[in-house]
């Protein structure tokens, strides 16, 4: 039946959720469809958290990994993309709890399967030639602007403008109150503004 | 409506989350206040800016990347599986090894037992050897008697001593005759 559909269907016009449900039968192809729709925002949600590109791209990457390794686990339930942007933000917390105990420069690896410890490997930067380039002055100022919002406001506020969830999701993601992701992101927007302005001015700046 | 009210509302706003009853409350606020409706324009300027232009992309690298891991947690999920499995096939042969051990152990004890005290076990050997044991002890001829099954047992002199200093010797004694023999019969 689901051949079928995938003869009637190109993988591109399928949802989400059809997606992985492919991949719950074993067509792995799907997955790459999965993968080419969120990998820019799942890393900009995570680079935005973590604030080191080779760090994010580490961590979207398990992300993708635990996505496909547990696709079995997800359930019709929830969205794709909120289970997937659970999964990113519990390894982006992971992460900072191991930063915050571990020395300086020595991070160990997410996303390992096996629960090993295992010192995190660094991507070999010259596979990265295009990383100064895509590096602009306005991406930069931007991802500036957001690391200084206060860590507990940036989750649910990223979650929404990258993942695009509903506050609904985004407290099923982070455990989080409805009332306290409306909070959040209030205050979020408002920290987000502030800095906003200062860099570049504000709107009403322009019109006197 | 206070322009920090509005502020929250203005959020809700962005989220497309505020009733009609809440933009119209709004839209009323704005149109009397700068520095909300600045609040505003800066807001989604920002935030068009921070899905748009802000937005990095990974290396090229990236999927390349990613299926290298997939094929390695992979690999590793199904040597966890054979592990799991393995697991369970060692309980399986050890618990194989241990029957057929003890097996063996209850079967050579068994062939043992019955080659020193005869086939039928100890109450049988008893019970047959004990006869001609006492009978020739009571006829004053200690040795040793066969009682069959190709053992030998001892016979007690007259003061219930061991023939043979005392100790039970497996060995066939060199004594042994046909006088010996378990019909107590003498060949004078």
């Amino acid at each position: 039946m689901q051949e079928k559909r995938m003869a009637i269907h190109p993988q591109e016009s399928l949802s989400d959720e059809d997606l992985i449900l492919l991949v719950q039968e074993g067509q792995k192809q799907a997955f790459d469809q999965l993968v080419f729709r969120y990998k820019d925002r799942l890393f900009n949600f995570i680079l935005k958290m973590v604030r080191d590109p080779d760090l994010a791209e580490e961590i979207a990457q398990d992300t993708f990994v635990r996505a496909y390794i547990h696709a079995d686990k997800y359930r019709t339930i929830a969205r794709f993309s909120t289970w997937l942007y659970t999964i990113g933000l519990n390894l982006v917390r992971n992460y900072m709890r191991r930063k915050k105990r571990s020395p300086i420069g020595r991070i160990p690896m997410v996303g390992r399967t096996d629960g090993e410890k295992v010192e995190m490997e660094l991507p070999d930067k010259g596979h990265q030639p295009d990383r100064d380039v895509r590096n602009t002055e306005m991406k930069s100022r931007v991802a500036e602007i957001v690391t200084k919002i206060p860590e507990h406001y940036r989750e649910p506020f990223l979650l929404r403008e990258y993942g695009d969830l509903s506050y609904e999701e985004i407290s099923a993601a982070t455990g989080l109150k409805i009332g306290t992701v409306r909070s959040r992101i209030n205050r979020a927007r408002s920290h987000f503004r502030e800095n906003w302005v200062a860099s570049y001015g504000s709107e009403a700046d322009t019109l006197v | 409506m206070n322009c920090k009210h509005a502020k929250e509302q203005i959020s809700l706003f962005i989220d497309e989350r505020l009733d009609p009853s809440g933009q119209s409350k709004l839209n009323e606020h704005l149109g009397r206040c700068d520095d909300c409706s600045a609040y505003l324009d800066d807001l989604k300027t920002g935030l068009a800016m921070l899905t748009d232009e802000g937005m990095d992309s990974p290396s090229d690298s990236f999927e390349w990347n990613l299926r290298r891991k997939l094929q390695v947690a992979m690999v590793q999920r199904e040597t966890i599986r054979y592990d799991e499995g393995g697991d369970r096939r060692d309980i399986w042969r050890f618990g194989l090894s241990a029957a057929a051990a003890l097996l063996v152990v209850v079967t050579g004890g068994t062939f043992w037992f019955q080659s020193q005290f005869g086939g039928g076990g100890p109450e049988f050997i008893g019970a047959e050897a004990a006869t001609g044991a006492v009978e020739n002890t009571r006829q004053g001829r200690p040795g040793w008697v066969e009682p069959g099954h190709g053992t030998v047992m001892p016979v007690l002199d007259q003061n219930g001593s061991l023939p043979l200093g005392g100790e039970i010797n497996h060995e066939r004694p060199q004594a042994a005759s046909p006088a010996d023999s378990v019909t107590g019969q003498d060949l004078d």
